[in-house]
């Protein structure tokens, strides 16, 4: 290969990642504290999801999609049944909730606000990087992201040498073919090819084996808690769940938006059962780009809105409950007349979360990931420091 | 670097006349939607990412194990069906590839059988898969 600039560039920003491993927070000897974002494609519906108790213009609003047999969790706020795991883990200090929270957007499209909840910023499109990626690259987190997802997510990028899981149909190529790649790449100065080759062959059997069923959702946590429990695996998982958009059926205890809370509540079992004594040094966020309108459509669904919802599970849960600044559902409450209104950036609570599990000054994450925007620090509020 | 996106490769493996009279009255055959198939387990379906701006072919997006492991599996997957010869891929890379002694070297081995069942596969998947070939 001939010696550009721009290899020159590449060749010289893989060695520097490679010192930055040794710098890592982990590295030192502290605790390893696991960070699992589940992203929620399509807008989950936070007032399926968190119903408040008794609410008389949410009843008269919604009546075929109010959630009979909840799960109370305190005067105001109860759980859908279909996350029970949550609510077992709410009894054990482990998990919270915040409520009427959103990213800033307020467009209805899912491309731009899935674009903008991945990356954090304002204007679609226009960052190319997520908030994740980039709050691990300040934290030195190189190396230690984990998607659950194809192709790779945008909010882990920012950050070099992440690795992502998500079983092929076939078996690996034989063994020379991985060989003789890797030397040909590391002979034509393809460092990041090089590295990616390095991960390939350092996956456990279980992961280029994979059995039948090995895709869906139980499957995936297992494999990531085996890794995420290790102290040499990595500590930030991402998860990628679609299907969340139900403009018609929408149903109550049981339907389409209960069988996808459901699947968010599967992968939290699963991780909870097999991340064993790490479950204590973990932290599990929802991201999801827009809650739902208030009104039941004509086909019993909602619409896209805006206020929605983050479940919150782990160990560094400072205490149950549901945070919020609850606005209320009356008509003049109401963002347009038609949502729940977001009084809590999200970015806040993912700006603290991060702050807690890498062990990075908030304020620092704050100026870096999410340019100095006016995010409060809710570390103290909700998580053990 | 810019990757060689799937549209390219779907163009590549354009299927014969036979396999593309459709009727438009039926859905298309499991054979007709076999490159269907096979470019979702390549994880790049053409025109269905999800975002409505395209497959990006830039490294940086790229760049992950399992898409690189999705390669792998499928240029030993296609070439299975490919009907090709060890000479015709010499020959087509010869026209094309300036290091192509280089590129040829690392298939051509003393032991043959290292490379095992579906030893053209496993050339293939090499090949397919060489710094120069995932390059534009």
């Amino acid at each position: 290969m001939n010696c550009t600039r721009r290899n020159f560039l590449i060749g010289g920003s893989a060695s520097v990642f490679l010192t930055g491993i040794n710098f890592s927070s982990k590295a030192l000897g502290k605790d390893k504290k696991n960070l699992i974002i589940i992203s929620l494609r399509g807008g989950m519906d936070g007032l399926t999801a968190i119903p408040v108790i008794g609410d008389k213009n949410l009843m008269k609003q919604r009546k075929k999609l109010i959630i009979e047999d909840t799960l109370k969790l305190n005067s105001d706020f109860a759980l859908h049944p279909k996350l029970h795991t949550f609510h077992d883990l709410w009894q054990n200090n482990q998990a919270a909730f915040v409520h009427a929270t959103s990213i800033p957007y307020t467009g209805r499209s899912h491309f731009d606000g899935q674009n903008l909840m991945e990356s954090g910023g304002k204007v679609p499109y226009q960052e190319k990087t997520g908030w994740l990626g980039r709050g691990m690259m300040v934290a030195n987190y190189v190396g230690e992201g984990l998607a659950l997802a194809l192709p790779m997510p945008l909010l882990l990028r920012g950050v070099p040498l992440n690795d992502n899981y998500y079983p092929a149909k076939g078996g690996l190529p034989s063994n020379i073919v991985i060989k003789s790649l890797s030397s040909a790449y590391k002979e034509s100065g393809e460092m990041n090819l090089q590295m990616v080759m390095d991960i390939i062959q350092k996956r456990p059997l279980s992961m280029t084996t994979p059995g039948k069923g090995a895709r869906n959702h139980r499957s995936l946590a297992k494999e990531a808690a085996k890794l995420l429990r290790v102290e040499e695996g990595p500590s930030v998982a991402v998860f990628d769940l679609d299907g969340f958009d139900t403009h018609a059926a929408q149903g109550n205890d049981d339907g389409l938006h209960a069988d996808h809370l459901k699947e968010i509540n599967d992968i939290v079992e699963e991780l909870r059962e097999n991340l064993g004594d790490s479950f204590n040094n973990t932290l599990i966020l929802t991201l999801t780009e827009f809650g739902r309108t208030i009104r039941q459509n004509g086909g019993n669904g909602t619409e896209h809105g805006w206020g929605g919802a983050i479940l919150m599970a782990g160990g560094l849960i400072k205490t149950p409950q549901v945070f919020t600044d609850w606005p209320g559902l009356k008509k003049g409450d109401l963002f347009e007349g038609r949502d729940l209104l977001s009084t809590i950036d999200a970015r806040a609570i993912y700006n603290s979360a991060m702050a807690i599990c890498f062990n990075v000054d908030p304020e620092k994450l704050r100026q870096e990931v999410f340019w100095g925007e006016d995010l409060q620090d809710l570390s103290e509020k909700l998580f053990k420091i | 670097m810019v990757f060689t996106n799937s549209e390219n490769v779907w163009v590549e493996l354009a299927p014969t006349s036979e396999q593309m009279e459709y009727n438009f009255k039926t859905r298309p055959t499991d054979l007709q939607r076999k490159i269907y198939f096979r470019l979702e387990e390549l994880g790049h379906l053409p025109y269905r990412p999800q975002q409505p701006n395209g497959w990006s072919d830039l490294q940086e997006d790229w760049i992950s194990p399992e898409l690189l492991i999705r390669r792998l599996i499928f240029a030993k997957g296609i070439a299975f069906s490919m009907k090709r010869t060890e000479d015709h891929l010499q020959s087509v890379i010869e026209k094309n590839f300036d290091n192509h002694d280089k590129i040829m070297k690392r298939i051509k081995v003393q032991d043959e059988k290292i490379f095992g069942f579906n030893a053209f596969g496993n050339k293939f998947s090499i090949i397919a898969n060489s710094p120069e070939m995932l390059k534009v």
